[in-house]
């Protein structure tokens, strides 16, 4: 992954839609959400995404529900909210204008 | 080698054994994690949601060390705090801790971070030099700026993010 402090200072803001979207589909657990994004290429530790969970259910954004495990303590089962939805649409579309401009400008 | 010790930690019926070492190398991080965290309103959860990630990652049979702990805490990475908005900053006002007259020399010795005695000082020398002239101002002041009760609540709302 890439080192560069001008590239993970870019990299930085994505951290907040990946985890939206890492739970678009499913509900999924702080470290399925990890895992998720260490799948693409992400690297995220749970020092960052604990208290990023907690803003966006402050913000309403997500939502959790606990869930009993086999293996160790109950879970909280984390999913997207319609206003998180929302946000993740608008996330994805400024995304798509972002990468618009920076294909198109030198052209 | 120092007597293993257990580790209780949230969300995990069992204990975990470890060295001393390691649970005070656990006990800093979650120190730090609680100071990083002081101005989120969710802080204990977030420490408990920490805590119950470390205990995923521990055994039950085998005594950890400190520098197991310290390559744990390593991979969990610093605690960041999720809101992205600058603190508000230094600002002026009165403080009533310590105040003699309205408490203004105390608001202008933490906004520049002087000694309040040495504020004082000057600012009698000042009162005197301006024949009394500076209490016109000093009323002013005492009508305009905010009051703040305490140092501590002073250097709270200076490092907590603007309100918006």
């Amino acid at each position: 992954m890439q080192a560069d402090p001008k590239l993970v200072a870019l990299r930085r803001g994505l951290l907040e839609p990946l985890v939206l979207a890492a739970v678009s589909t499913q509900q999924r657990y702080a470290a399925e959400i990890l895992a998720a994004l260490h799948e693409v290429g992400f690297p995220a530790q749970e020092g960052a995404l604990y208290p990023l969970l907690s803003t966006l259910r402050r913000d309403g954004l997500v939502e959790h529900e606990w869930r009993e495990s086999l293996s160790g303590p109950p879970r909280k089962y984390f999913s997207l909210t319609d206003a998180g939805r929302a946000q993740l649409a608008s996330f994805r579309s400024y995304w798509n204008e972002l990468s618009y401009m920076i294909d198109t400008i030198g052209l | 080698m120092a007597e293993p010790i257990s580790l209780r930690l949230t969300g995990h019926a069992a204990a975990f054994p470890a060295t001393p070492d390691a649970r005070d190398t656990l006990r800093r991080y979650l120190d730090d994690a609680r100071a990083r965290l002081r101005f989120d309103p969710d802080a204990d959860e977030i420490v408990r949601d920490l805590e119950s990630a470390i205990g995923d990652r521990l055994s039950t049979h085998d005594v950890l060390t400190g520098t197991q702990m310290t390559a744990i805490l390593a991979d969990l990475g610093p605690v960041g705090v999720a809101h992205s908005s600058p603190p508000r900053g230094r600002f002026l006002c009165r403080i009533q801790e310590k105040q003699w007259f309205g408490g203004i020399c105390g608001g202008l010795s933490a906004y520049g971070d002087f000694s309040l005695d040495w504020t004082r000082t000057i600012a009698l020398a000042l009162l005197v030099f301006t024949g009394g002239l500076l209490a016109i101002p000093y009323l002013v002041l005492l009508f305009v700026l905010p009051v703040v009760p305490t140092f501590a609540e002073y250097e709270r709302q200076r490092d907590s993010p603007a309100v918006a």
